[in-house]
């Protein structure tokens, strides 16, 4: 929910008030930045990233129809973003229990070494990451995420639980279990 | 059967009243839901606070300040380019409507003096062929050394 300072905020942004979008970076840069960062696994990335989303969305900003739909608005620019840049990406590594799409991990040698939860999200695929950010980061509901990424309520509930299974396994794995 | 799925919606409060019912239900009686519920309730407990601990590095609201002041003046640039051709169209509009029947007179006299210079050009070449041929040709032969000697001067600057 959008308190009503916020709606007024967002408003004034969307009438090209550019202290009102500024405040607006303020509130929100550490969500997309934390969601960059746990898609992209490189806080460089994370930051170039972040900081092209809140370009993107001054450009567009008045575009937005409903000032309670920014935040899901912003994350969908986010995230788009990072999945472009991670199809950007040329150099893949590909191991048997990472997936194609997964983030190349350096502290993966040696599986006896406790993992860190960035490194066990790092394995998993782009959408678990992307579901499991959305959901247990950013808070939303299973109907916001179905809306934000166009698709079903269904999947959304299966997709969460596969993640949460994968995530699991690793985070098992990596602790030594 | 275990409820995959639906443990996982029922971990995040989405389920309906009797779905919710129907998993207690099925809890009450199964060991392994049991545990694999709390070891989710624990896994999304420590995902969320190890991703919450993550800041966002300093400045970064001053940087993206700076990238949107660029943004403006790329933007404005942009602009600038629509603007200066509709400016010209409009000064040009208005000196045609200042000036219009003078360029229009200048015009009419222009095409005279062609039209004049064409009659007797014809009248020339009619009544002194020969003159006429000689003054071909020698204009024939300026141009052929003129283009002749441009071409040599062009290609030893070139070099």
């Amino acid at each position: 929910m959008v308190d009503e300072e916020l709606s007024r905020i967002i408003d004034r942004a969307r009438q090209g008030d550019q202290n009102a979008f500024a405040e607006l970076v303020v509130r929100y840069k550490g969500h997309v930045f934390r969601h960059a960062y746990g898609m992209l696994g490189d806080r460089g990335e994370a930051e170039d990233a972040a900081q092209e989303t809140f370009i993107k969305a001054y450009l567009a900003i008045r575009s937005l129809g409903d000032v309670h739909a920014f935040s899901s608005w912003l994350m969908r620019i986010v995230s788009n973003l990072c999945k472009d840049k991670l199809k950007q990406r040329t150099k893949v590594v590909e191991t048997e229990d990472m997936p194609k799409d997964s983030i190349p991990d350096l502290h993966a040698g040696d599986p006896s070494l406790k993992i860190s939860m960035q490194e066990a999200l790092a394995r998993l695929s782009v959408d678990h990451r992307e579901i499991l950010l959305l959901h247990d980061v950013r808070g939303f509901r299973y109907e916001e995420i179905a809306e934000l990424t166009g698709i079903p309520m269904g999947t959304v509930k299966s997709r969460l639980f596969s993640a949460r299974m994968s995530l699991r396994k690793i985070w098992n794995k990596g602790e030594g279990e | 059967m275990h409820p995959d799925d639906e443990l996982s919606a029922y971990l995040d409060g989405e389920l309906s009243r009797d779905e919710r019912a129907r998993i207690d239900a099925h809890l009450e009686d199964c060991s392994s839901c049991q545990s694999l519920l709390e070891q989710l309730m624990e896994l999304k407990e420590t995902f969320s606070s190890a991703m919450f601990a993550i800041n966002e590095p300093d400045g970064f609201e001053s940087r993206v300040a700076q990238a949107i002041a660029r943004e403006n003046r790329v933007r404005n640039l942009g602009m600038l380019w629509l603007v200066v051709p509709m400016l010209a169209a409009m000064l040009f509009g208005l000196l045609a409507l200042a000036f219009g029947p003078l360029v229009l007179h200048l015009m009419q006299g222009v095409l005279a003096i062609g039209r004049a210079l064409v009659y007797t050009i014809s009248f020339a070449v009619v009544d002194m062929p020969l003159f006429s041929g000689v003054a071909v040709m020698i204009s024939l032969i300026i141009l052929i050394a003129s283009i002749l000697s441009l071409r040599r001067l062009l290609r030893s600057t070139a070099v």
